[in-house]
């Protein structure tokens, strides 16, 4: 049995020795992973580094094998951070106050038994306290949720309860001997604690090593599932993209085909009722009461001929916020043909002021013409027949730009409203339209860098203004 | 209509040539302009149009796109290649491709139908009108540094201001490259504001002169962000 027996010295060198290559081997580890609990680990191991060399120094002085406050402490210490190793990043924060409240604690009770002089019981209340942690450190990488089903896990857990166990039982044991009792005790005894301590540190070591690599193996495998997923949601959306933008395509083109299919009888139509109205005579044609269906064929004509542009050019103008056609443009040009476009009947209402001269800016003119038919469409819509109408092109040498505006005299009191403006709005639902109308004004001014506003003059007439930057 | 000292007879062309395969629709419409004293040629496909040399002495050309063999488009650009006359595309087509195509190929303005015969005569004493009576060459404007004029393609001739001219020659100096505010600025000595609103306000100013004078657009662009830049002019120390 004689043979068992080690000295105490060597055995401390030994631990201190294995503590140091496991934690070499963690700190290489970290090169690996960005896991958090390695490092509290890694800073665990050190502090015991760092303690034990002192307990060495202390044994070779009397009562020296006596624990003492600095390296007991550290030790503590270093319990108190492999249980913030074990446990969840999200809990450490409030973990860590408590372990700081128990060190504070464990060294005022240490300072008082120490006075006291009783040094039995300071043992006790050493390994006893260090037993509760070392538990602790069991019962935290159990309740861990995020080691589940790592390998590894297990031999973790059981050796720092079997290490909280013995810890207990020592503590018990040394609560009924004397000052010269020490954790490394004498004979047979001696040697089971210091074979059961390097086992412990060599299964915990091993342990927590094969549980980093699990968790390690885990992400990785997560990251990689993540990244196909990534892959895959984005190879989706962009067919889901490509086949939208087909559809959009396809249903614009539809649009048109219908709008062109449409427009081509429609256009036959008007020209022989031109030709009608061109061969028969005014007076004939009164004579014979076809003069009102006759202009009412063209309102009709007019009316049905816009609501189609309108459409497709809002179906357009949705697609596409730029400028596409933008060229130099007279608005005098513009406008006088947008009044040409408006039903023959309103041509005589309509007054143009300010177009003697021409007023040129970067513009669509499709797009311009359309909104200038739109803001006339509003005018006559919401004034009574026979109410003059009046289009006013103008400079605005403030904002440096053009101005086109239409006034009309409202047949009930006008409020202006942004919400006009927005598509699929009607201001009054008892008057025909689709409310595309005003919306087409506001997206062919945005294109534009424009503004369009609405107001009520003070001679009561509702104004509508569109602003062009020069 | 408006009046802006022209006679609708000095303005609209005495003859004009439609190519269009509608044929109900080129039908009614020649009776129009005939009945107003203009003589019309129709077409119904491009092939025909070409197989009448007389037919590009037209004074105008009104041209549908969707024809049978050969694309209006073609045509325009070929039409342009051969007379400056003034071209105006009636079709059915709305998209902004159709547009800008018959624009690229060289077409003055762009009509959908259904088109009134009113709208139509009217849209060609536009084209006509911007055109000027006698179409010339749709050359380059023409800046002469002595006198400080501004020549337009037509013809016509813009007085330019002391700062104007100062501010045209530094533009110059790039060659239709982009001149940022800062140089316009101190080429011309115009006090520096923070907002360079004192620039803004001389360009706004000069680009009107330019435009109501010549009746043409003014040959400068603005480039956002950067500043301004000149379209198709040449210096004429001259």
């Amino acid at each position: 049995m004689a043979g068992l027996l080690i000295d105490v010295t060597t055995v401390q060198w030994a631990y201190l020795g294995l503590l140091i290559a496991f934690t070499i081997c963690l700190g290489l580890m970290t090169q690996l992973t960005a896991s958090s609990g390695l490092r509290w680990w890694l800073a665990s191991n050190l502090t015991t580094a760092i303690a034990f060399p002192l307990f060495i120094l202390r044994s070779e002085i009397p009562f020296g094998n006596v624990v003492f406050l600095l390296p007991t402490t550290l030790v503590i210490v270093s319990a108190a951070l492999k249980l913030l190793a074990v446990i969840p990043a999200a809990q450490r924060r409030r973990r860590a106050w408590h372990m700081a409240m128990l060190v504070a604690l464990f060294m005022a009770v240490y300072k008082l038994l120490d006075q006291a002089g009783w040094l039995a019981a300071r043992l006790s209340f050493s390994l006893g306290t260090l037993s509760l942690l070392t538990l602790l450190i069991a019962h935290g990488a159990s309740r861990n949720t995020r080691w589940r089903g790592i390998q590894g896990r297990g031999v973790l857990i059981i050796s720092f309860t079997v290490s909280g166990v013995i810890l207990a039982g020592l503590s018990a044991r040394a609560l009924g001997g004397n000052e010269s009792f020490a954790y490394f005790s004498q004979g047979m005894a001696q040697s089971i604690a210091f074979g059961l301590n390097l086992l412990q540190l060599l299964l915990v070591h091993i342990g927590f090593i094969a549980v980093v690599i699990g968790r390690l193996t885990r992400v990785t495998v997560l990251k990689g599932a993540r990244e196909r997923e990534l892959i895959r949601r984005r190879r989706l959306a962009e067919e889901r993209g490509r086949e939208m933008e087909a559809i959009a395509q396809e249903r614009h083109a539809l649009l048109e085909l219908l709008t062109h299919e449409v427009r081509q009888p429609l256009n036959n139509a008007q020209a022989a009722l031109q030709e009608i109205s061109r061969t028969i005579d005014g007076q004939r044609l009164a004579a014979l009461g076809m003069s009102q269906p006759v202009a009412r064929l063209y309102d009709i004509i007019d009316q049905v001929v816009l609501a189609l542009s309108n459409a497709i050019v809002a179906a357009s103008l949705i697609e596409r916020k730029s400028r596409q056609n933008a060229r130099s443009v007279d608005l005098a040009e513009v406008a006088e043909l947008a009044k040409g476009d408006c039903p023959l009947t309103a041509h005589g209402r309509i007054t143009l002021l300010g177009a003697d001269c021409p007023m040129f800016i970067q513009g669509d003119p499709v797009l311009l013409r359309l909104a200038f038919r739109n803001l006339l469409d509003n005018a006559i819509k919401f004034s009574a027949p026979e109410t003059p109408i009046t289009v006013k092109i103008s400079v605005d040498e403030d904002r440096l730009g053009m101005i086109f505006e239409v006034r009309n005299i409202p047949t009930r009191p006008f409020t202006p409203d942004r919400a006009l403006f927005e598509r699929a709005l009607r201001g009054d639902v008892s008057i025909e339209g689709s409310g595309l109308g005003l919306f087409i004004v506001r997206e062919v001014s945005l294109i534009h860098e424009g503004t369009v506003d609405s107001r009520v003059a003070s001679d009561g007439q509702t104004v509508f203004e569109m602003f062009f930057p020069a | 209509m408006i009046d802006r000292g022209y006679r609708v007879g000095e303005v609209f062309p005495a003859s004009v040539c439609v190519v269009d395969d509608d044929v109900d629709f080129v039908s009614f419409l020649t009776r129009y302009l005939e009945a107003r004293g203009c003589r019309v040629m129709a077409f119904a496909s491009a092939e025909a149009f070409l197989s009448a040399p007389a037919a590009l002495s037209a004074g105008f050309f009104l041209i549908d796109l969707t024809l049978p063999g050969a694309d209006g488009v073609d045509l325009i650009g070929m039409i342009r290649a051969h007379s400056h006359a003034g071209i105006i595309v009636i079709s059915g087509r709305m998209g902004p491709d159709a547009f800008s195509s018959a624009l690229a190929a060289g077409a003055d303005m762009f009509i959908n139908k259904p088109v009134r015969f009113d709208q139509v005569y009217q849209a060609v004493v536009s084209v006509t009108r911007r055109l000027g009576p006698q179409p010339v060459s749709r050359g380059q404007w023409a800046f002469n540094i002595r006198s400080g004029c501004l020549v337009s393609p037509s013809g016509n001739e813009a007085a330019l201001t002391g700062t104007e001219q100062k501010l045209f020659a530094r533009l110059l100096l790039e060659g239709g490259e982009a001149v940022s505010r800062q140089s316009l600025a101190e080429a011309a000595d115009i006090v520096p504001s923070k907002d360079d609103r004192n620039l803004d306000a001389a360009m706004f100013r000069m680009r009107r002169r330019i435009e109501q004078q010549t009746r043409e657009p003014a040959p400068i662009k603005t480039i956002h962000g950067s500043g301004y830049a000149t379209i198709d002019v040449t210096s004429d120390a001259g």
